[in-house]
Formats: C-alpha cells, sequence, structure tokens
C-alpha cells in the first residue's frame, strides 16, 4: 500500500464516519421537520452544492 | 487488513446505514407518514450521494481503474441528483403546505431509485 493509498483511505474513513453519524441523526429523527429544521436543509444544499465534488464535469468539475 | 477489505467494510457500512435511515419514519401523532417519510428519503439521499460524489471525486484516477465505467455513472448521478433533489424538496414543501399527494409520490420514486443506484456503486467500489 503506497502512501497516496493510505492518505486517500484515512480521508475517506472520515468521511464515512461524518456520513455514519448523520444517517444516525436522521434514522433517530421523530416526526416533520420543525422550521428551524427546514432552515438547515436549504444552508445544508448550499454548503454541499458548493462543493467541487458536486460540479459535473460540464460545469468544470473535472478540471 | 489489505486495502480492498477495508473500503468492502466501509462500503457495507455505508450501505446498511443508509439503508436503516430509509426504512424508518417515525411520526408524531397526526403527523403524516408519507409526509416524514419523504423528509427522511431526501435527507438521506442527499447524504448518500455527498459522500459517492466526494470519494469519487477525490479518488478518480485510482475508482477508474480499479472499477472502468464508475465515473461516468456518478456523473449521471450528479446531473440527477441536482435536477431532483430540489424538485422532491419543493414537492415536499407544497405537500406539508396543502396535503396533495401526486407530485410527491413520484419525485419521491426518482430520488429513492438513484438512492438505490448510488448504493449499488459504493458496494462495488468496495470489491
Amino acid at each position: 500500500m503506497g502512501i497516496a493509498e493510505i492518505l486517500g483511505l484515512i480521508g475517506a474513513a472520515q468521511k464515512i464516519i461524518d456520513f455514519i453519524a448523520r444517517q444516525k441523526r436522521i434514522a433517530e429523527q421523530s416526526g416533520a421537520w420543525t422550521a428551524a429544521e427546514r432552515a438547515q436543509v436549504d444552508a445544508r444544499w448550499t454548503e454541499l452544492t458548493s462543493g467541487h465534488a458536486w460540479q459535473t464535469d460540464e460545469e468544470g468539475g473535472n478540471i | 487488513m489489505n486495502v480492498n477489505t477495508s473500503r468492502q467494510r466501509l462500503a457495507a457500512f455505508l450501505v446498511v446505514a443508509a439503508l436503516l435511515a430509509s426504512g424508518c419514519a417515525t411520526t408524531r401523532p397526526g403527523e403524516d407518514k408519507l409526509l416524514v417519510r419523504s423528509q427522511q428519503t431526501y435527507e438521506t439521499a442527499r447524504e448518500t450521494f455527498n459522500v459517492l460524489f466526494v470519494l469519487e471525486d477525490e479518488n478518480e484516477a485510482l475508482i477508474e481503474s480499479k472499477l472502468p465505467g464508475t465515473h461516468a455513472k456518478v456523473e449521471k448521478l450528479r446531473v440527477l441528483a441536482k435536477a431532483n433533489l430540489p424538485r422532491l424538496l419543493r414537492a415536499i414543501d407544497a405537500y406539508s403546505a396543502a396535503s396533495g399527494g401526486g407530485d410527491l409520490t413520484k419525485a419521491l420514486a426518482v430520488i429513492e431509485q438513484a438512492l438505490r443506484e448510488a448504493q449499488d456503486i459504493l458496494a462495488a467500489s468496495g470489491g
């Protein structure tokens, strides 16, 4: 295993941990969104879609 | 632990976590189960797409060398997710405001299918 793969795996592991934590919170959610939660939905969407990973090749995400 | 085994385990966690989240719709008395399920599916799909897109973006060359064609599949999901997650959200808001179900069930079905595709790609990455 080379250094690049090790770094990639470490980076991926933290993302997986974060993902599982979010899924756990979603699964534990009780009931429909409150107004505050609905506002957080918009904020989270803006946060994610402004990132490189969500850019398609056509949008210049694969330079 | 070799790379492939650890990735298989990570991918397995992803699939199980996403399935668990999408299967639970706990409602308070009087709340609409379809609405809550739609909201949970929206959030589960959004986060599943995100982890797939980020992992693929950051490891594109390696993933493509091991699983040719993955980038094209993920690109299709990027386009689909960016068009249809907002569509589902608008349907959720409209349903929540007026209790109409038609658009919501259709929008939900699109995202549920895309979520299954994302989960398949994530599971394949670990193979």
